[in-house]
């Protein structure tokens, strides 16, 4: 016959029903039933994301990432080129094919924003971005980035995994598998998308390719309701159901396990649904903005429509980092198509386009800046703004006002944790269209970001 | 005469041995011997070609202008003299002393092991190589499974879902020697057991249902090939012929096979940037040849798109032979040709009849709504819109825009109908006003092409206006026009509002047969048929009817025809294939032929062979007994899905990267007896089943401090099930399931169709939706709501080993999700019915549906004391959850 029977069931937890009831029955109850369990369970197998120690001490422990879809213009915003004033208007000259997506080769265009310099390190920004503009002296901008595709999927896939096809792990992915999770009861890895809708690509944006799923961005619903699927008890179910639902099944998993003491997969079982149990509470802890005083919900610019509520994602960036979660990324910017454009996609008209995107972005990813930097969190935290390409210095063909993609030069900038402040590094040519000197290709950029976290 | 000792040599020396001499190799290239010179170094560039200096890599680099590639990279440059030195040895014929042994030493050889023959080794079948293993470490296997564990094994292993209660106790009751034995026959007769085998074999070349990237968009009959696949697994076809129809099934009778070559994700979104569009295609190559050579071959043939493979013998030109063979090999729908015996031929031909017969009298109808009409017509709408005016005889018919609600006026298709209803547009000779430049969706030729949709549609050069014309084949008899903007109804853009259609009785002689003036004012609603409306009630009832039966006799022909269309490729002239530099488009270097691994031998292809022989050709030497590789992988892929983990357990990479078999001698053993046997991948999966290491029990024993991952097999490993095992043995549990096998997949996924897609995640499941889970239709991009957490991979690249991860999402999915708790009602009504009233009863039930074994005495008392308090489904949501029920024991 089979070994298999709940031969523990004496010594399980049917003894506890009493406990469990008045406890009120859900996840959490029976989460403190399998605590009392946990030593068993823990000295059969450890637990699978636990923390795991880096290759060499790190400078950042954790990591957060804004990423703008769509394509920012890189000479509108940080990559101050008065030559394009001079140019403007004159035919592009000596730069080879036309790198456009749309091949509508125009005019060049100055950039649609004036410049000016700002902070004590004197980086040039544009009225684009005025609260950012506030943050240049904590910041390392990298004005030679180079992408390989003019293509919105590839490269945001690029930017995310170092690779424009399908398949393979992002970034986030990299981390919980290299270094584990700093608490259990989050998942390591957090995707913030745009409440507006997912970035081109969904969710291979933050897939766990060819690593195991428990490494894959767990995406929080930001529009409302739960942050997670299937995280709370349905409505439905009486509480005295539920606890009996978790007694019979721990009960039958404990007496399993303990039937086959060497399969470690069986006691991680368990523990996955204590974890689980504890991210019934810790998930809508963290979620819950309104726990948050006044003045920060001020300096993010909660409730105030012109971010249409990318601000409660930032907020909550930091919430989720600060109880260790180990990699977040925030994503500004939704799916292609539509009009007006939802993301930094400024085809038609460059300035309309980034006016309305920089009211979504600018305030809150400041805030966040500063408030991981009045927390001496920035310490620790390493903040990377990115997106997938630039845009052209010329229009989007002749008497257009747009511009197209364009990947041979743009600008990301990184902050905090063993990041230089108040520098910027390499540079565009003297019209931002190619890399002028220190070249930054996207596999560096990742090997830069790896190496601050130890890696 | 340039002496390479006396005059050569020195100049290697004084410029080149500190980076490429006995210390230091930088890019693998080494000038202080023949062959290190003759090999050249990792770029694949030739080094030396005798006689042309000009081609030589030695030259290009001493001489090159960029500062950054000249060499050497610091201190002095090469003299003008030194050039002229190398450049005259090189044109003399490139001689140096032992140039003849280093060639001999530097023909494509291996000791690697997978490239060696496969020999049959002696030994008593699976268990005696298994055993022989154990004894080395003073181990021995475990002694056999109960019967209830060994059916669950099986069918679970065999099929993706657990035994019933009946064929448990039918096997339980058999003392009959062979009773097993017979089991294993039954499993593998079962038509479960294609399903089960097919899904493996889908995440070995990444199929899945959409293009990915950013508008994946449906593949709405990539099916054809999963079909394909399930059949050919049900019906033992022998692996040689499995591969050979993949690969080039459009020369075997087997269309759908092919679907192999495309099942991969592809970007659609192509810009007139050359650069771009020229990457992309070489990234779709690289997805064939990719995928040919790890699925078949185990080879890792990627690693040699930019450079000489730093693994594996396999230079860089022999990635770019291989792309060769698939060089004419496009992504896209083709005709799915089957094969009709006589009476079916007879009855497609009745049903063709009777679809004319019922087109015509439809189209009598159509034309006396026209005719009779004296009220407005119903306003343009942007799917279809028809033109019936009294028959005309026509040589060409030209349709004027003079208005669009939106830019330039699109048209997907016109379609011209002569009085028995056959559209005679096909064939003519278009000509427009012009048409909007730079795209390959946009043509002037799709206006007739008998495809419709915006991919295949002509758009005027003018905003707003335009014209297209198109000059009848041959004289028709015309009275009825079709045309629309975008008849899948995606777009409603572009459509031509006000325009005048002009028929020629004579060239140049045009009348007007059709205009928008007499329509209601253009409003963006929509309706086909709105020719009803305008007929007498007795008419148009009687036009409903015949409407109703065209319908019928259509959809009849579309299940009965010999040729539907599949996503499964199509095959274009090829263009010649060059070796790229760095894998770089733009850097073409010579010219390559069509061939296989060099190492291996060679296809003795043309440059210019037709491109199918090209693939005809590479399937032959693949699926080939000579071929070292081909049976060794795909009985290692059979070993790895019945006992978990492969012999090889890299099971994609039989490379020096890979890891080597733990059982070679079995390895070479199975793979010899699989040729020997036909390629019959159910005689294989019978001695595996058969064998002793597959029936041992699963428990835990004192072995595991000597082997604690159980590869020697001193038991059977337990593992998790894959997602679609667990929901499918949820629907099979529950009694949801429907058995219902092909055709177009379920959706998981609610969609909303726009220029891109986007697909959520249903909220509710339906029974539409219970069939086994193989029928999914797969979207790349998304992960399932409940089993997307669970490994399942969306093919958006191959997987041909699954993670088995453990993670708390998985409990919150399991716990929470809808489709667990629908599943766990619809299974306590089915206890209910089938168990009746006793709650002992019940749980006994669902203990023998879950575990193939009744519940002990505790376990029943405490169930059926939970189902007496809290009722069946609490019973059933913790049944779902158990470890017992998510594993193979």
């Amino acid at each position: 016959m089979s070994n298999n029977n709940l031969l523990a069931f004496g010594s399980a937890p049917f003894s506890r029903r009493h406990f469990l009831w008045n406890s009120g029955g859900g996840l959490g109850a029976i989460a403190l039933a399998w605590l009392l369990q946990r030593d068993q369970a823990s000295a059969a197998g450890s637990a699978p994301g636990s923390a795991r120690a880096p290759h060499f001490p790190p400078k950042a422990k954790r990591v957060v990432q804004i990423f703008c879809a769509g394509g920012v213009s890189h000479i509108d915003a940080f990559d101050y080129k008065p030559e394009l004033a001079r140019m403007h208007g004159k035919t592009l000259e000596g730069k080879g094919e036309n790198l456009g997506f749309f091949g509508q080769p125009g005019k060049i265009m100055k950039s649609v924003y004036d410049f000016r310099q700002h902070g004590k390190s004197g980086a040039w920004m544009s009225s684009l971005l005025p609260h950012l503009a506030g943050c240049v002296d904590d910041v390392c901008f990298i004005k030679s980035m180079f992408a390989k595709s003019n293509n919105h999927t590839p490269a945001a896939f690029q930017m995310n995994s170092g690779f424009t096809l399908n398949g393979f792990p992002s970034m986030g992915a990299w981390l919980s598998y290299g270094l584990g999770t700093e608490n259990e009861n989050l998942p390591a890895f957090v995707v913030l998308p745009d409440p507006r809708s997912l970035p081109a690509g969904g969710s291979i944006n933050w897939t766990s390719g060819f690593l195991p799923a428990n490494h894959q961005g767990v995406a929080f619903q930001t529009k409302g309701g739960a942050p997670i699927p299937d995280l709370d008890t349905p409505a439905g179910l009486a509480p005295g159901a539920r606890a009996a639902d978790m007694e019979l099944l721990a009960a039958m998993n404990r007496g399993f396990a303990a039937a086959h003491p060497g399969d470690d997969a069986f006691a991680a079982r368990l523990r996955s649904y204590e974890l689980a149990a504890r991210m019934q509470v810790s998930i809508p802890e963290v979620a819950n903005l309104e726990a948050e005083p006044e003045s920060i919900k001020r300096l993010y610019g909660l409730g105030e429509p012109a971010n249409k509520g990318f601000a409660r994602n930032c907020l909550m960036a930091r919430r989720l980092l600060e109880r260790g979660v180990r990699f977040v990324q925030v994503i500004n910017g939704g799916i292609f198509g539509g009009n007006p454009r939802i993301n930094w996609d400024g085809h038609e008209n460059v300035k309309e386009n980034h006016d309305t995107q920089a009211a979504t972005m600018d305030k809150p990813v400041a805030a966040l800046i500063q408030d991981l930097k009045q927390r001496g969190m920035l310490e620790d935290t390493l903040f990377i703004w990115s997106t997938e390409f630039g845009r052209s210095p010329a229009t989007q063909g002749v008497g257009s006002p747009g511009r197209d993609h364009h990947p041979t030069a743009f600008t990301c900038f990184l902050a905090g944790a063993g990041v230089k402040k108040g520098i910027s590094y390499g540079a565009s040519d003297e019209i931002g269209y190619f890399v002028g000197e220190n070249k930054v290709i996207i596999p560096d950029f990742h090997a830069t970001i790896l190496h601050l976290l130890g890696l | 005469m340039v002496d390479f000792v006396k005059d050569v040599r020195p100049i290697l020396e004084e410029h080149c041995f500190d980076c490429h001499g006995a210390e230091k190799q930088k890019s693998r290239m080494r000038l202080d011997s023949a062959v290190g010179i003759l090999r050249g170094g990792e770029s694949g560039e030739p080094f030396v070609v005798a006689g042309k200096s000009a081609e030589s890599y030695l030259i290009k680099r001493v001489t090159h202008e960029n500062p950054k590639e000249v060499m050497p990279p610091k201190g002095a440059r090469l003299t003008a003299e030194q050039v002229a030195v190398l450049r005259m040895w090189i044109d003399g014929g490139a001689q140096m002393p032992g140039a003849e042994e280093a060639a001999a030493s530097l023909r494509l050889k291996t000791d690697h092991w997978s490239f060696q023959p496969v020999r049959r080794p002696a030994g008593a079948g699976i268990d005696g190589f298994v055993l022989a293993k154990l004894q080395e470490k003073g181990l021995t296997m475990s002694p056999a499974a109960d019967k209830a564990t060994v059916i669950r094994r099986l069918y679970l292993v065999m099929h993706g879902m657990p035994p019933t209660p009946q064929e448990v106790a039918e096997f339980q009751n058999d003392a009959q020697p062979e009773a097993y034995a017979r089991l294993v026959e039954r499993v593998l007769a079962s038509p479960r057991y294609g399903e089960r085998w097919a899904r493996h074999w889908m995440d070995v070349v990444r199929y899945a249902d959409s293009n990915g990237f950013e508008t994946n968009r449906e593949r709405k009959t990539a099916f054809h090939y999963r079909d394909w696949i399930v059949e050919a697994f049900n019906a033992d076809k022998p692996y040689d012929e499995f591969i050979r129809e993949q690969l080039a099934g459009d020369a075997l009778g087997a269309d759908a096979a092919t679907g192999f070559l495309v099942a991969g994700p592809h970007d659609i979104v192509k810009s007139p940037d050359i650069n771009l569009t020229l990457a992309q295609r070489q990234d779709e190559l690289a997805d064939m040849v990719n995928t040919t050579g790890t699925a078949f071959l185990g080879i890792t043939m990627g690693c040699a798109r930019c450079h000489n493979h730093k693994f594996d013998p396999v230079p860089q030109k022999d990635y770019y032979a291989m792309q060769a063979v698939f060089a004419g090999v496009n992504h896209g729908e083709r005709p799915v040709r089957r094969k009709l015996d006589a009476a079916a031929e007879k009855e497609l031909a009745a049903a063709r009849a009777e679809e004319a017969a019922l087109a015509a009298r439809v189209e009598e109808f159509r034309r006396k709504a026209a005719t009779g009409a004296t009220a407005l017509r119903p306003p343009v709408n942007a799917r279809l819109n028809e033109e019936s005016f009294s028959p005309v005889d026509a040589v060409a018919v030209r349709f004027t825009i003079l208005a669009t609600n939106s830019a330039e006026p699109c048209i997907d298709e016109l379609e011209i109908f002569d009085e028995v209803g056959r559209n005679v547009a096909p064939g003519g000779k278009a000509s427009a006003s012009g048409t909007l430049p730079g795209f390959a969706m946009h043509k002037l030729e799709h206006i007739n092409d008998g495809q419709f949709g915006n991919d295949r549609s002509w758009i005027s050069h003018t905003a707003g206006k335009g014209w297209v014309q198109i000059d009848l084949p041959a004289r028709a008899r015309i009275g009825r026009i079709v045309w629309g903007r975008a008849r899948d109804g995606k777009f409603s853009d572009r459509v031509p509002t006000r325009y005048v259609v002009e028929a020629a009785t004579e060239p140049g002689k045009w009348q007007t047969v059709g205009k928008s003036d007499d329509r209601a004012p253009f409003n963006g609603k929509e309706d086909a048929n709105a020719f009803l409306a305008r007929l007498a009630p007795a008419d148009a009832d009687a036009a409903r009817t015949v409407q109703a039966e065209l319908a019928a006799v259509q959809k009849r022909l579309a299940r009965s025809s010999d040729s539907q269309k599949g996503w499964v490729g199509t095959f274009s002239k090829p263009e010649k294939t060059h070796r790229l530099y760095r894998g770089d488009p733009m850097q073409k270097r010579e010219v390559v032929a069509p061939d296989a691994l060099s190492v291996l031998g060679t296809l003795g292809l043309a440059v210019e062979e037709p491109e199918q022989a090209r693939r005809v050709k590479l399937a032959g030497w693949i699926a080939s007994p000579q071929n070292p590789l081909t049976a060794r992988v795909m009985v290692n892929r059979l070993w790895q899905y019945t006992f978990g983990t492969g012999l090889v357990d890299t099971p994609s990479d039989f490379g020096a990267n890979g890891s080597r078999p733990t059982h070679p001698e079995l390895l070479d053993w199975l793979a010899d007896e699989f040729v020997r046997n036909g390629w019959s991948v159910k005689h294989l999966q019978r001695l595996m089943l058969l064998s002793a290491a597959f029936r041992q029990s699963s428990a835990p024993r004192a072995a595991a401090a000597m082997d604690a991952d159980g590869r020697l097999l001193w038991r059977y490993i337990p593992r998790r099930l894959e997602a679609e095992a667990i929901r499918d043995s949820m629907l099979a549990v529950s009694g949801a399931l429907d058995l219902k096998m092909g055709g177009p997949g379920f959706y998981l996924m609610d969609v909303v169709e726009e220029n891109v897609m986007h697909y959520f995640p249903k909220e509710k499941y339906t029974p539409a939706e219970f069939r086994r889970m193989v029928y999914q239709f797969r979207i790349r991009q998304t992960t399932d709501s409940v089993f997307g957490s669970f490994d399942c991979p969306d093919g958006g690249a191959v997987m041909p080993r699954r993670s088995r991860s453990n993670t708390p999402l998985q409990a919150l999915n399991l716990f929470n999700s809808t489709f667990v708790l629908q599943q766990a009602d619809l299974l306590a009504k089915r206890l209910a019915a089938e168990a009746g009233t006793a709650p002992e009863a019940q749980a006994a039930l669902g203990f023998r549906l879950f575990y193939a074994r009744p519940p002990d005495a505790t376990e029943q008392s405490a169930s059926a004391a939970m189902i007496r308090e809290h009722g069946l489904p609490s019973f059933a949501r913790a049944m779902f959850n158990t470890s017992e029920f998510l594993f193979i024991l």
